[in-house]
This record gives C-alpha cells, structure tokens and sequence, in this order.
C-alpha cells in the first residue's frame, strides 16, 4: 500500500463461523482524510471498522496503522489514537453508569488531568445541558444517547475517529451542529475519519473519497467529485446513487 | 429544559434532578426503595430481618436472664409472665436462649453470604467474560460441585473436619457458591458481547477492570436476590446441622442446638422446641418474603 | 374511510416526577388521524417517542400520562386494564421501537422471536408460523432468512435487527404501526423496498401508521401529512407534499440544515438559531 497513508487495509478477510462478513476489502486513508464507506445493509461495513478497533476475529489480512501491522489485542497508545462511535445509540452505553462516570471512565484509564473540566467541555461541545451528566442512559432520547457516545470519543483526542452512522440517531438541526463540529475538529487537529453513512448528503459534505461495499466486497472507490456528478461506474453504486433520490413508488420496479 | 431546579439535597432527590453521580445514585436507591415500600409482602420480611439485627445487637438489653445461667430449681416450667417462653430442662430462660440464638443465625448468614457469594461472582465473572479454557475448568469444577446434595456435602465436611459452628459455617459456605458462579456466568454471557463493553475495551481498560467495574455490577441485582432467597435454605442447613449435633454444640444457644434438645420434652414441655422452631421459621420466611420484593426491585425491564 | 377516527390525541402530557423538578417531556400534544400515513419529525429529545410510546401504555415507570383523550379505535388507552392492553399491542398496534437491539432478547434466536409474535397475532400451527417467518423475513429484503432466523440478536448488523424488529410487528398485521426510525440504519435501496412493504400493508389491509422519522425528504415523500415537533410541543401540521413551504420557522430552519450534494464540500452547514418563543 502507498507509504503516506496513516490507516490502511489490506485484502481484510473477517469470518464469524460460516459467515464471511468480509470478504476481501483493502483501501488507505491518508493523514487528515475523511473516508466514506456506503454500502448496503449487512455489507460488513461495520464489522470492518471493529476489526480496525481490534473487536473482530481477522481470519486474514493486515491493518496498518501509520505503517504498522496490527495484530492481537490493541495497546493502551493505540487506543488513545483511535477511537470509535459505535451504530447503535442504546447498545453502547453502560446502562447502569451515569453519564459523567462513563465519561470519566476513559480519562482515568488514559490518566489525564483536569477529568472533570475535560468532561463538562466535551459535554458542552456536543449540545447537550450539564445535568445530563448525572443521568442514567433510559433517562435519555436516542438522539442524547448518541451525543454522549459521540462526547466519549472525541474525550481521548484520538487521531483517528471511526465513526458507524454517528448521525443517523439526530435530527438533522443537531446532525448539522455535529458535522459542523466534526470538521472544525478536523481542521484544528488534523483528525482522520472513517466514516459509515448512508447518507449521501453527509458523505459529499464530509468526505473526500468514498467507497461503496455490497456483500463484504468492495465494489467501487469514488472521488466526492464523481459523486456530486453521478459518475458511477458499477451497476450498483448507480442503483444506490439512483435510490438516494428518494421515494417514488413507481419508480421502485426498476430498482429492485 | 424546563426543569426547575430543587434547592435541598432531598429535594433534588425526590424530583430526580440529581446534580452529581453521588447524588444520582442515591435518587435510584430512593426510587428503589420506593418500589420495594410498595410490596406490603416485601416489607415484612425486611421487618423481620431488621428486628433480627436489632435482637442480636442488643441481646444483652433484651433479654431478661443469662441464656446459659442454670437454674436446677425451675427446670421446664411453663411459659408465664417472668418466663415468657418457658424455662428448659436445666431450668435456663426459653426467651432469652431464643434471642441470644439470633447472633449465631446473623454469624451465619453473614459469613456465609460474604465468603460464597463473592467466590461466586468473580469465577463466574471471569469464566464468562474470559471464555476459552478458564470457563471450561471452572464450569467443569462448578457442574462436579452441584452433582452433590448440599447437606450431604455439607455433613461429609463436617465430619471430616470435626463439629462445630465455624466448621458448619465453612461447610455452608464451600457447598453454596456453585449456584452464585451459573447466575453470575449466565449474566456475564449475555453482557459481554454487547457494545457497551466493546466500547470500554475501546477505551483500552484492562480485563480486570472490566470485569471488576463493569460486569461484576451488573450481575450484583441478580446475586443478591438470589442470595437473600439463599439464606433461607442457609438458615435452615444451619439449624439441621445443629440439631444432628454437627454444627454449634451444646450448650450454645443456636436454635437448631435448642430444637434437637427440645425435642426429648415434646410432650412434657412443648415450649422447648417450639420457640426456637417458630424463630427458625420466621426469619427464613423473612428472607424468602425480602428476596422476593428485591426481585420485583431490582429486576432491570421495570425500570424502562 | 371517514368514519371514526383510528386514532385520538387531546392534550397529551408526559411528566417525569413530581413537585419542584417536574420536566414535561410530552406538553400538550393533539392529534387524531384515520388510516393514512402520518410523519412525526423533530428535535431530538423533543418527546416523538415518548407520544408513541404513550399510546401503547409504555412509558417508563417514573412518568405520569395524562390526556384529555387518548384513544385508539374507541378504546381509552388512559383506562384500559394491563390485560386489554397486552391484547391491543400484541394484535392490533405494533410499535417498531428505535433500539431494536436492546428490545430483542439476546439469547433467543430472532426466527424464534419473530414466530412467537405471528403465533400470539393469530393461531397458527408451529409449522406454519416458521414458513411466515421466513416470508416476512424476505419481504423486508433480508437475502438469507434462513441464517438470519437462526441468529442471535448481537450477530445482526444495526440495520438486519431494524428490519427484524419490522418483520416482527407487520407479521402480526396490526391496525396501527408505529414505527419509531425504522429506516435510520437501511441504504437506501432497501429503504424504498421496506417502505414498499408498508405501502402495500396500508393499502391492502387500511393499516394506519406513524412514521418517527429524521429523514425529512423521506417523510415528505412517503407520508399523507406531517407533524413537526418541538420541545414536546407541536409547532406546525402539514400536508407532507407542501413541506417545503412550511412556515413555521423551526421548519423552515430544519430543511435549511439538510446537507445536500448542492453544497460544496467541506462547507459548514447552516445551523439553526433556536429561539426561546418556538417552546410556547
Ligand atoms: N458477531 C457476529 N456473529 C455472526 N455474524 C455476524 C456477527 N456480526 C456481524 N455478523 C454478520 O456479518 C455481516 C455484516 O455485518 P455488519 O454489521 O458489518 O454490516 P453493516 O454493513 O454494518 O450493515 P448495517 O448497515 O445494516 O449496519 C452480517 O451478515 C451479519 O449478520
Ligand atoms: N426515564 C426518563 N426520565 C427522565 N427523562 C426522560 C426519560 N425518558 C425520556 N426522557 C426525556 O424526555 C425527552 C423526550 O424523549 P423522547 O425519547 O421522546 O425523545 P425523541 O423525540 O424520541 O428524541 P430522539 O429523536 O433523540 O429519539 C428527552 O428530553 C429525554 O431526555
Ligand atoms: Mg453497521
Ligand atoms: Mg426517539
């Protein structure tokens, strides 16, 4: 893989069982990039991002982080380096933890100093009120919850963010104020994102290259520039590129 | 938000706007407490288990003679106002042996809820969230443990070992963690895959940690109904023991020492045994009613 | 299809606890609506769950609902015993829940979940049920219900258990769904598939449903009309094809916050000025 590229992989295969996850995906990321990934549902898009995080079985296959093969358990430095937001609002947060404790939780570990300044900014950044600090998770809206589990990445100051539908949980007022905060952090600190969406408008807005996956395989690398002009080579990046215009129900025959 | 903030500490509580974790753990267990004040059943048996705890601190403020003071001159007189329960066949006081006995019950509980249960959770914890070859020999070790019947178990120990009550309570204690390692194992399995704890290996917390702060809570609610329904069965091996004379000896004031002495003066003087037997019942019941209400309390799908 | 309404909101409020703190989550929500296709946008936070949730008696166990009528099909929900209410929401209301992970049951497999719903909707044999389940299965466009049945919820992918958690409330053909962001985590192919299905479920069956939904253009698209909330409040109903020209200014700040492929990249999106009189 080219030598510049802070995050790479290369032929990833991810097996649970008898279930190929994924099935051969290699791209690079470069330092300060933001990278897409679109695909359809059940493509593996997330389970590539947890084997970058070291939370999938790699039957095969390297990741490379800043040159470096990883493999087996991630280190405490590669853990302040990169951090995820997981899919799943309700499923990422310890459900018998308040708030500010979870938030806690990653500072104590990482041992930085002034936590409690540190957690009440990070809270502040995202939208949220104080006293959601001392909340429980079911005490929260499933757009809330995301917000904190946002709050909680972005904590370590990671080089590296993986982020599965961070969005899709907002409205799109507060998915603006995220993306917006998303992309100043990217300028003031030269963060890398890998990014899952499904949402093409977030991807042109964030992204500069994107790749789109269908059955673990990827399918089809894009500039932002193709797709802002619809230029698909593969059959079904058109048909994804045709389904983001919406819903029309007799235009559904000849998409399916 | 439109919420108006409380200005006490209590207040704060009461309308669940916490303003520190403290604080918010405290408004959980007030609402807690709250659901379990809601079961009258739940709130009997904690009763009995507080006047329990009250009885075996001030036993020696209670109880109106020495339990273990002879009084040859008023063997088996029956229940009357100096003698509430009645006087045994050395003429010692049925009431005050009865209320001395509640230390040995409390002793028993105790140690055996604060050596079986932790043993229980952390194996548990730890074969579940580990996995591989760990479970795999702790699970075996746990599967050969439950093939026993416990009282049987329990008298093979005792008589290995010699009688007596620290000897009872070991036996208890060594024969009743199985049980506490299947629930906590159960819990952590359907725990540890879940994101949360993905999220916080994430964060690069060690195992230990993990299973210390993170699962090991979560399986706590569960232990402890569990233990409370536990003491019941405890309370009862206890007094079994004692009563075949392999636990506390004679002339201790145990309640299972009491019954089996009782039981030769059934007819003479019913009093010996009976007191002793309703205490026994009593407080087990006491904890099965509590268990209960903590089961309600405690059990997570309420609370959403 | 004008005859009594499917469904009848008056007032409704959500109140989280009592004396000094109370929050109102849910202030004074009204609608009614027959069998057609209603859209609830708004704020995050803003109570779109919580309404749903109200309906079918499931709000969490510190909150207090009152409404001057809450009503579905004729029944009170409000007086309804916990019996009737297990039946309605078993047979006639299906809710799609937003954390679909969380409210299946992680140690049974999903085919297993999927079937006991269908068996508790209508009776059927063991057998049958099990060829149901695979046939909703593909009709929410999973490509191998086989596998998919004989999963465990946390071997889903985030949009496989959304399309689960669907399949097992349409099995069921209720009169009312609830769908509370059913298709947050779908691509978008086979978001127009899902949205199909239930196209079809309405028309065949006079279904009525409530879509929760943040996708705005989807909404407009898909539902008959819109309900815009704010702060537990509705700030504005509209028929869905004239939403871009709502007028209140929360919506119109809304669809001004839609990143879109017009916009260059990397531009900051506009944000919205919340201002305090929308709450009112
Ligand atoms: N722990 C697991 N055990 C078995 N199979 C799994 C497991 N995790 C994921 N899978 C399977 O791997 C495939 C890919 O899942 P993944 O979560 O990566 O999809 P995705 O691209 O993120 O989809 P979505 O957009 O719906 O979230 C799915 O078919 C899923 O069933
Ligand atoms: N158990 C609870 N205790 C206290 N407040 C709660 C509780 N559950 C929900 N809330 C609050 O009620 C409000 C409305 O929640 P709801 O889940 O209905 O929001 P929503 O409109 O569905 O938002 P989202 O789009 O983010 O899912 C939120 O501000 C939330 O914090
Ligand atoms: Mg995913
Ligand atoms: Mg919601």
């Amino acid at each position: 893989m080219n030598k510049g590229s802070l995050l790479s992989l290369d032929r990833l295969v991810v097996t649970y069982g008898a279930v190929r996850a994924v099935r051969d995906l290699s791209f690079a990321i470069s330092p300060g990039e933001c990278f897409g990934l679109v695909g359809e549902s059940g493509s593996g898009k997330s389970t590539a991002l947890r084997a970058i995080a070291g939370l999938a079985p790699i039957a095969s296959g390297n990741v490379m982080l800043a040159g470096q093969t990883l493999m087996g358990p991630r280190d405490l430095h590669f853990h302040r380096r990169v951090q995820m937001v997981f899919q799943d609002p309700y499923g990422s947060l310890h459900p018998r933890q308040t708030i500010e404790r979870q938030l806690m939780e990653p500072l104590r570990i990482q041992r930085f100093p002034d936590r409690p300044d540190r957690v009440r900014g990070v809270i502040r950044r995202v939208g949220l009120p104080e006293s959601f600090l001392y909340r429980y998770p079911h005490q929260l809206s499933g757009g809330q919850r995301q917000r904190v589990a946002i709050a909680r990445a972005l904590l370590m100051e990671p080089d590296v963010l993986l982020l599965d539908e961070p969005t899709s949980a907002l409205d799109v007022s507060v998915q603006a104020e995220i993306l917006n905060l998303l992309m100043d952090l990217r300028e003031e600190r030269v963060l890398t994102y890998l990014l899952v969406s499904h949402d093409f408008g977030v991807i042109g807005t964030m992204c500069d290259r994107l790749l789109v996956m269908r059955h673990g395989l990827a399918v089809e690398e894009m500039s932002n520039a193709d797709l802002r002009a619809g230029r698909a080579t593969s059959a079904y990046a058109r048909q994804l590129l045709e389904a983001s215009r919406g819903y029309h129900p007799e235009a559904l025959a000849d998409v399916g | 938000m439109s919420e108006a903030t409380a200005t006490t500490l209590w207040g704060r509580i009461r309308s669940d706007v916490p303003a520190s974790s403290r604080e918010a753990r405290l408004t959980r267990l007030y609402f807690g407490w709250r659901r379990l004040a809601r079961s009258s059943a739940a709130l009997a048996g904690l009763a009995i288990i507080a006047l329990l705890l009250l009885l075996a601190i001030f036993a020696p403020f209670i109880a109106p003679f020495d339990p273990y003071a002879q009084e040859l001159s008023a063997q088996l007189r029956p229940p009357s106002t100096i003698n509430l329960f009645g006087t045994d066949e050395f003429g010692r006081d049925v009431f005050s042996r009865v209320i001395y006995g509640s230390r040995y019950t409390l002793y028993i509980v105790v140690l055996v809820a604060v050596i079986a249960a932790p043993i229980g959770l952390i194996i548990g914890a730890a074969s579940g969230f580990l996995g591989g070859w760990v479970d795999t020999v702790f699970m075996r070790l746990t599967d050969i443990a439950l093939a026993f019947p416990r009282l049987i178990l329990a008298l093979a120990f005792v008589t290995a070992f010699g009688p007596g009550l620290n000897n009872a309570i070991l036996a208890i204690a060594v024969t009743g963690w199985p049980p506490y390692v299947r629930i906590a194992r159960a819990e952590t399995l359907s725990i540890r895959k879940s994101d949360y704890i993905a999220a916080i290996q994430l964060m690069g917390a060690s195992r230990l940690r993990i299973i210390l702060f993170h699962i090991i809570p979560l399986c706590f609610p569960s232990l402890l109904v569990r233990a409370t329904l536990d003491m019941a069965g405890v309370i009862l091996i206890a007094a079994g023991l004692g009563f075949l004379g392999l636990g506390a000896q004679p002339p201790s004031a145990e309640w299972g020492v009491m019954l089996s002495n009782g039981k030769d003066y059934l007819l003479s003087g019913w009093w010996v045994a009976t007191f002793p037997g309703i205490a026994i019942f009593l407080v087990s019941m006491g904890f099965n009613l509590l268990g209960d209400g903590l089961r309600d309390v405690l059990d997570p799908r309420q609370e959403d | 299809m004008q005859d009594s309404p499917l469904v009848e909101i008056e007032d409704l409020r959500v109140t989280f606890k009592e004396r000094s703190g109370s929050f109102d989550a849910v202030r004074g929500v009204s609608f009614s609506m027959g069998r057609e296709k209603l859209g609830i946008v708004g704020e995050s936070g803003s109570g779109k769950s919580l309404t749903g949730k109200a309906l079918l008696g499931l709000v969490p166990g510190n909150a207090v609902v009152t409404a001057k009528k809450l009503a579905f099909d004729g029944h009170d929900i409000l007086a309804a015993t916990p019996r009737e209410m297990r039946k309605l929401r078993g047979r006639r209301i299906g809710l799609v829940m937003q954390d679909p992970k969380y409210c299946l049951n992680p140690v049974k497999t999903v085919g297993y979940q999927i079937a006991e719903s269908c068996k508790l909707a209508s009776r059927v044999s063991s057998a049958d049920a099990k060829v149901r389940v695979l046939e909703t299965l593909r009709a929410v466009q999973i490509n191998d219900p086989e596998r998919v049945a004989r999963a465990y919820p946390h071997e889903l992918s985030g949009g496989m258990a959304q399309r689960v958690m669907m399949a097992m409330m349409v099995i069921g053909e209720p009169d009312l769904l609830i769908a509370d962001e059913p298709t947050s985590a779908l691509d978008v192919t086979v978001q127009l598939e899902v949205l199909a299905l239930l196209d079809r479920l309405i028309a065949a069956r006079g279904m009525g449903l409530i879509f929760i939904s943040h996708d705005l253009r989807l909404v407009s698209q898909f539902c008959d009309r819109i309900v815009v909330m704010y702060a537990g409040r509705i700030v504005e109903t509209l028929p869905a094809k004239d939403l871009s020209q709502a007028t209140h200014a929360y919506t119109r700040g809304l669809l001004n916050c839609l990143p879109s492929l017009d916009r260059a990249a990397g531009t900051r999106l506009p944000t919205l000025q919340r201002e305090a009189g929308w709450r009112t």
